[in-house]
């Protein structure tokens, strides 16, 4: 799944293959998606979604 | 000055970066990661972290990764410590994320303060503010929701539950908060208004003094305290709302 992620330079949030963002432990955050990241309250509905989304980054990292 | 070693390993890992971009990888299965918290990167040192600022203010946007990489021992050393509020340490660790990422963005090298500094307080904001509207969205259920059935079949409601340990400790992170929040609006008052606001609610020492006391040290009249003080609640309320 992160072979296919990363190869197509798919970003963690939107899904869609952009040019130029972040790059956290292997995953790609496109500028727009994390310009909104930046943007969103706790209290708005998006919040969840990328609270979702990012969780990706760290189900490589965090073993119990 | 930043070692040779570790500014050579810092623009190897730039020069990496922007070439997997360049040719459209922008990330690589980094998979030495996988498996243990351990494996995450160390923290930068003060060198490394002042070189990485220095590109970022130059226009160098691939830094951020590196400088967002390097500080996540911190989002799980912050998350564990909320691990008793009931939340997901998954979802702690994410919600660190953004306040990291938060963090990175807004960062004022010019403050004279370590990033690492800056981004423990923007990622446990982040949480509390999380288990926050978290606590709000969990005061919509219904006192006489029912939790379980005992043995003889008698329910279980929320309100015999009501004002155990977990419901303390939301009221302390409550309270947290809405200290951080008035300090932060508190900031946006001058200095004047600020001094009223320590002298009449006790916010420096703890001893709240009268309008009148205010009104002496400050050398106005008493009916003026009373109008500065009615404005300025007003503005720290209206602040307040826009940061939540």
């Amino acid at each position: 799944m992160l072979e296919e992620t990363t190869t197509k330079s798919a970003c963690l949030v939107c899904e869609e293959e952009k040019p130029s963002g972040i790059l956290i432990l292997g995953c790609f955050i496109c500028d727009d998606c994390e310009k909104k990241i930046i943007e969103t309250r706790v209290h708005e509905k998006e919040y969840c979604g990328h609270l979702h989304k990012l969780k990706k980054i760290w189900e490589f990292v965090l073993t119990y | 000055m930043l070692s040779l070693m570790p500014k050579y390993r810092l623009l190897t890992r730039l020069f990496v970066l922007r070439f997997l971009n360049w040719i459209g990888l922008s990330a690589m299965p980094e998979i030495f990661y996988v498996g243990s918290s351990e494996a995450l990167p160390p923290p930068l040192t003060h060198d490394e972290e002042s070189f990485l600022l220095q590109k970022l203010r130059e226009g160098e946007k691939e830094v951020k990764s590196v400088l967002i990489e390097r500080n996540l021992r911190l989002v799980v050393y912050i998350a564990r410590k909320f691990e008793n509020t009931g939340v997901n340490i998954d979802d702690l660790v994410s919600i660190g994320t953004i306040g990291l990422i938060k963090a990175v963005n807004t960062f004022d090298p010019h403050k004279n303060i370590k990033l690492a500094t800056y981004a423990s307080k923007c990622i446990e904001n982040e949480i509390l503010m999380f288990l926050r509207r978290n606590n709000k969205v969990k005061a919509e259920i219904s006192f006489d929701e029912p939790l379980n059935i005992d043995w003889d079949g008698n329910e279980l409601l929320l309100s015999d539950v009501l004002g155990t340990e977990n419901d303390l400790i939301y009221k302390s992170i409550e309270a947290e908060v809405d200290k951080r929040l008035l300090y932060m609006a508190m900031e946006k008052l001058s200095p004047r208004e600020k001094k009223i606001m320590e002298l009449r609610f006790g916010l420096a020492n703890g001893q709240e003094k009268t309008q009148k006391e205010v009104a002496d040290m400050l050398g106005i009249s008493q009916s003026y305290i009373s109008r500065l003080e009615k404005r300025i609640i007003k503005r720290l309320k209206k602040e307040i709302k826009k940061m939540e």
